[in-house]
């Protein structure tokens, strides 16, 4: 097997093959680097970096509506906010994380949840999936069509968090 | 995604890794906020999901579902922050060892 058929085998001898290995590595690291550092804004900002590698990832999969939503509402504006309470409340460096009490059961627990999900992933055949058209114009026909509940559903938990959050940032909790 | 051998389901598997890296998150951090980024972190995981079987069975109904979830997750984050601070300005600690108000007291 010479190197060029390996790369092939390996789906690096195109350009969307590299830009999944770079992404999902990208992603895992960061989203190891967030649970393990001890700075929530060293947290933050690696959290923000495993966002932007999760766009490139849906960028990957033909969505690029999902991809453009992702860096604006969540890289945006939900992680200003997380970094805006943590510079609020000025969180330094907590202490160590908190030791897992490893115990019989929590092992056996981890290696089935492991198992289970190769196995529910591995049943699905794979191959190269189908075209799809993730264009804002098709996302927002199905939001207004097929998925219209749940779009007004949306509407109407956004505007129940808006005024949840104004009445306990109004209240002192006792 | 065109030619070589990666598929939709390859990123199930990334999704199944971050997934698990944030439900360990979650269960060993002790401050609140970290807490919540780890939830952030098993939701996007999900959303990466939806997304990759979108393509696998060539439906973009995983798509619109992924934007519902980051309006959950928005809201989430919201609310979440909100009762992060209130705590935060009576007991002046995000640690959730600590906040043990309604733990049976036996």
């Amino acid at each position: 097997m010479n190197d060029a058929s390996f790369l092939a085998r390996a789906g690096l001898d195109s350009l969307g093959g590299w830009l999944f290995y770079v992404a999902a590595a990208g992603a895992v690291a960061s989203a190891l680097a967030v649970v393990l550092s001890r700075s929530p804004l060293r947290a933050a900002l690696w959290l923000i970096a495993t966002l932007l590698c999760v766009a490139l990832l849906y960028l990957g999969l033909d969505a690029s509506f999902v991809a453009a939503m992702q860096v604006l509402v969540y890289a945006g504006a939900i992680m200003v906010l997380f970094i805006f309470v943590i510079m609020l409340l000025n969180l330094g460096p907590e202490g160590i994380v908190r030791p897992a009490y490893l115990s019989v059961a929590k092992a056996l627990g981890a290696v089935a949840a492991a198992y289970f999900t190769f196995k529910v992933i591995a049943s699905v055949a794979g191959g190269a999936g189908k075209p799809i058209d993730g264009s804002v114009k098709a996302i927002g026909t199905l939001l207004l069509t097929d998925y219209l509940f749940a779009f007004e559903a949306v509407s109407v938990l956004l505007l129940t968090a808006v005024v949840g959050a104004i009445v306990l940032g109004l209240r002192r909790l006792t | 995604m065109t030619g070589g051998a990666i598929g939709p389901m390859h990123f199930v598997w990334v999704a199944a890794l971050i997934f698990g890296i944030g439900a360990v998150g979650a269960i060993a951090r002790r401050s609140a906020l970290m807490i919540l980024m780890s939830v952030e972190l098993m939701l996007n995981a999900a959303n990466l999901v939806f997304v990759a079987y979108a393509k696998q069975y060539g439906h973009a109904g995983g798509h619109a579902i992924a934007f519902v979830v980051m309006a959950v997750a928005a809201a989430e984050a919201a609310v979440g922050l909100a009762i992060l601070i209130g705590i935060f300005r009576t007991r002046q600690t995000a640690d959730v060892d600590e906040l043990d108000a309604l733990r049976d007291e036996t």
